[in-house]
């Protein structure tokens, strides 16, 4: 078991995982969803594509400024490594569902 | 793009009528909200389509009980499906899917005689014709204010989406779910649902209820234009209404970790009758079945150990059925559900997991099931060659490498599907022809060569999404 983690985590190494809107949405659910209090799809209408792509831009420093004086309990985290790792994936989500997208809800 | 002029004339009258404004940033940030609203309109509400157009080649292989192989080494075919969407207010939205799924070239086998292949649950599954099929068409309700709380909420009605479920999406090469459960359900239906949001109302992340109801068939009726001008009216002596109730709650998603339960009642199941002399005479009602599924999925292991890590799915899912034949004798001799009187229960489990492999975007994916004697699900529109992998009574083993080629609209995949069956009858119907016999029985009672023993699929598929 130990050589099979052991084997996984080296693995790891050699991978570089590209954005992705779907793990965006998995990262907004986990760590967004409960400190700004609505759903992925009221946050990424929020905005249109190009103004997400400007809010992401220099490590997302325009996003963290104006999330920040929204949901002021937000900021540690909006401040933190752990939101510069899933920024990316964020941004391809907010991008994917902005509220110029045409992207239609589904029956889910 | 007649209507992206007419928005932009517009746009740009209605600014330039404008009083003008003493301060220069107010004017400014009337111009920036006045072109948002219209890349809102133009981007946003108009009509949508889509298309998800792949070609298939499976070779196909299966060992009967009595030792005899049968093949098919390219079984070549092309399904289309054709999206349309349009969402003319914020809270209601209008989707559809048609779709075409045929061989290559002519089918000169059985032109007349489509079989079970037709049947409205898997018309869009199974190899058809040169025709486009309505495969999905739903009215959507948005809702924020459930029963005059505060609780989000939404209704669909129409020819819902109800395939390629949730864990079935990832041997499907798709990264989302459609709604029910991949473990039991994977047929079409028609039917309406309710959807109530419950997370802030418990503080559960991602906690929802849905109530599904719809009908599988409807009951022999007369004709349009009857003689006695009694159109429509059920036949006394005729098949009943075949019904479904069903609750899906997801106790549980916070994004990696997303559990979700289904439970459902269908009443009044078919299968084929027969006569005494063995003549098929039409579908009989047999009794009821009813089904308990709890799946879960955890998508990434850990948290920020490292990318495969990350990336890694895994999922396990556990289900139950239980037969309730209604005791009548049919014409022929037959009763009872899955060739018993008694009410019989089934179970599975499925597992599986997907994670990274070679390059950015392309994934390995292994999977494994176990059907017992009498489990019986609802999966016939599986998109497996071979018949439905998680309906079998056995072993079904999975692996499949999915290859993103260019962006998110070319996609590769090779996928091959191996059945080991202990039981006849796992792609059978609610009676007679899910009746369970062991491989040694079925060689006993003389129908080696009528019950397969294992089945393999090797699937090469090339995709286009747009």
């Amino acid at each position: 078991m130990k050589k099979l983690i052991l084997g996984l985590l080296i693995a790891g190494v050699t991978f570089s995982a590209a954005a992705d809107p779907v793990k965006g949405q998995k990262y907004y659910l986990k760590y967004m969803r409960p400190l700004f209090n609505y759903n992925g799809q009221v946050f990424a209408q929020q905005h249109l594509q190009l103004e997400w792509q400007l809010y992401f831009n220099n490590d997302a420093k325009k996003f963290i400024e104006e999330f920040s004086k929204k949901h002021p309990e937000s900021e540690k985290f909006l401040t933190s490594k752990k939101f510069q790792k899933i920024a990316p994936h964020l941004k391809d989500f907010a991008v994917k569902y902005a509220a110029d997208s045409g992207e239609l809800p589904n029956c889910s | 793009m007649k209507l992206k002029l007419t928005a932009i004339t517009a746009s740009l009258v209605l600014a330039l009528s404008m009083p003008a404004f003493a301060d220069q940033a107010q004017d400014i940030a009337n111009l920036k909200e006045q072109i948002r609203e219209l890349q809102k309109k133009v981007g946003g509400s108009n009509l949508k389509f889509s298309a998800d157009y792949r070609v298939t080649m499976d070779s196909i292989d299966y060992e009967m009980a009595d030792g005899s192989d049968r093949s098919n080494d390219s079984l070549l075919s092309n399904r289309l499906e054709i999206g349309i969407g349009y969402q003319p207010f914020d809270n209601l939205v209008f989707k559809g899917l048609l779709s075409y799924n045929k061989a290559f070239g002519e089918t000169t086998t059985n032109p007349m005689n489509p079989g079970m292949g037709e049947f409205d649950w898997v018309i869009n599954e199974n190899l058809g014709d040169n025709g486009l099929n309505v495969k999905e068409a739903y009215i959507l309700y948005l809702g924020d204010n459930f029963l005059g709380s505060e609780l989000d909420w939404t209704a669909s009605i129409g020819r819902r989406p109800s395939t390629g479920g949730f864990l079935a999406n990832n041997r499907n090469g798709y990264d989302e779910a459609k709604s029910p459960l991949g473990h039991s359900i994977d047929v079409e239906f028609d039917g309406l649902s309710v959807v109530v949001k419950l997370d802030e109302l418990t503080g559960i992340s991602g906690m929802d209820a849905k109530l599904c109801t719809g009908r599988g068939l409807s009951a022999d009726a007369t004709p349009r234009f009857s003689s006695n001008g009694t159109d429509y009216v059920e036949y006394d002596d005729g098949l009943d209404n075949i019904d479904m109730v069903g609750l899906i709650v997801t106790p549980y998603n916070n994004g990696q970790y997303n559990i979700k339960s289904q439970y459902y009642y269908a009443t009044n199941l078919i299968d084929m009758g027969y006569s005494a002399t063995g003549m098929p005479t039409g579908f009989e009602q047999l009794g009821d079945l009813e089904n308990l599924t709890i799946s879960m999925q955890v998508n990434g292991v850990g948290e920020f150990i490292n990318d495969f890590l990350d990336d890694t799915v895994l999922f396990v899912s556990g289900s139950a059925s239980k037969t309730s034949p209604d005791g009548k004798m049919s014409s022929g001799g037959n009763y009872g559900m899955l060739g018993s009187d008694d009410d019989e229960k089934g179970y599975s489990y499925w597992l599986g997991a997907t994670f990274p492999a070679f390059t950015e975007g392309d994934r390995f994916g292994i999977e494994f099931n176990h059907g017992s004697k009498y489990w019986r699900s609802f999966t016939y529109g599986e998109d497996t060659m071979i018949g439905s992998k998680i309906a079998a009574r056995g072993d079904a083993y999975e692996a499949y490498y999915n290859l993103p080629i260019i962006g998110d609209s070319l996609y590769f995949q090779l996928r091959y599907t191996h059945i080991e069956y202990d039981y006849s009858g796992s792609n059978g119907f609610f009676g007679n022809s899910g009746a369970p016999m062991t491989i040694k029985q079925a060689n006993a009672a003389g129908y080696g060569s009528m019950v397969v023993e294992s089945a393999q699929d090797l699937r090469a598929m090339i995709r286009y999404n747009y």
